[in-house]
């Protein structure tokens, strides 16, 4: 026997005609015989009648301008800008060109930055750098200092093909420094203190 | 655009995001430095130049008046700018090598010689590709030692061909 605890659930869709053909029959059945769930019935029945006549309430002006300000306001997300732009993009210069141009510049930033190209770049940098401190170029020099012998601070112009001393410290007083350049040789003579 | 080339643009932009992790990932492209080092025994006992120093038998003449030449050892060693090579000498000694740029046909290089563990000089000096760098002076048994350091790189380049001038001994104990 089925109860109304069973039919109830059913009543608004057997009222909507969405039941299978067995609910249908069963929901029939139990109204034609219970009072109470006739009762609910046609109440669900009244409600679609006058939700079906009800006037249509177009929306006020305002509401379609707030609703968008509102959507405005939101920040979207950076694919949907992404997007946003490259559709833009697209309009303006055509949907060919700005995929080859974002291709292209994606491939260079991906094989300068991220490659180790940029360590050749820092390096040539540093070579320049470098290049205009003052060296020593070694064609003929003499250390004879005292306890500690330092020639960083003596200059001259520089030759690219001449060894360069740019510092030389020792604790021998009878430090010697001469050069060769006719077989790129230079020589640092460090002889035993005990000599 | 359309949602497929947008799709499209998407897959390009990760295949080369990938490929560039990749590339970070790998070793860096170091400049290669190899470096020969060679011990010279040089001494006045009239027993003339080793054979086997026949490549440098002209510089030596030119540069030092010993009557006796012998190689004494013989190293080599292949590093790459930033990482420091050891070398041992006769007589307890060691030599630092660490060749820190390599560029415009020089190689620079610092370069600390060791008397046990006693630094005893230190230098910091760029050398013309293929240039030859002589640390002379200490004794070695009945003379002096003469170490030829000779430093190349594929990666330097080369620099322009030295003026001719002439060598000028200066004032000190060397011969």
């Amino acid at each position: 026997m089925i109860e109304c605890n069973d039919i109830a659930p059913l009543l608004s869709a057997f009222h909507d005609g969405e039941l299978t053909p067995q609910e249908m029959l069963e929901v029939a059945r139990h109204t034609a015989g219970c009072s109470e769930c006739d009762a609910t019935l046609a109440a669900y029945r009244t409600m679609g009648t006058e939700l079906r006549e009800s006037p249509i309430v177009e929306p006020p002006e305002w509401f379609a301008l707030s609703v968008m300000t509102r959507i405005d306001r939101l920040r979207p997300s950076m694919l949907t800008r992404f997007g946003r732009y490259l559709r833009e993009t697209n309009e303006r210069i055509g949907a060919s060109l700005s995929l080859g141009t974002a291709a292209v510049a994606i491939a260079v930033l991906t094989a300068v930055i991220v490659t180790p190209y940029i360590q050749r770049l820092s390096t040539g940098q540093a070579h320049a750098l470098i290049a205009s401190a003052d060296h020593m170029p070694v064609s003929v020099s003499s250390v004879k200092a005292g306890a500690q012998n330092d020639v960083s601070s003596q200059s001259g112009a520089a030759n690219d093909a001449h060894t360069v001393i740019s510092r030389l410290q020792s604790e021998n007083p009878a430090v010697a420094v001469w050069s060769e350049p006719r077989s790129d040789t230079t020589v640092i003579w460090l002889p035993d203190r005990q000599q | 655009m359309s949602h497929r080339q947008l799709r499209g643009l998407i897959a390009v932009v990760l295949v080369l995001a990938v490929a560039g992790i990749c590339a970070a990932g790998a070793p860096p492209v170091a400049d290669t430095v190899n470096i020969h080092v060679e011990s010279v025994l040089a001494a006045d006992t009239h027993e003339g130049m080793d054979a086997r120093l026949a490549s440098m038998s002209d510089r030596l003449k030119a540069l030092f008046d010993y009557s006796t030449y012998r190689l004494v050892s013989r190293n080599e060693s292949k590093t790459s700018c930033g990482r420091m090579v050891a070398f041992t000498l006769p007589g307890g000694r060691i030599l630092h090598i660490a060749p820190q740029e390599v560029g415009d046909g020089m190689i620079a290089m610092e370069l600390i010689l060791f008397q046990g563990a006693q630094p005893v000089m230190s230098t910091d000096l760029k050398l013309p590709n293929h240039g030859v760098l002589i640390l002379g002076g200490p004794r070695y048994q009945e003379g002096m030692l003469i170490v030829f350091v000779s430093v190349d790189s594929p990666d330097a380049g080369r620099a322009a061909p030295p003026d001719i001038s002439t060598t000028t001994p200066v004032s000190g104990d060397h011969p």
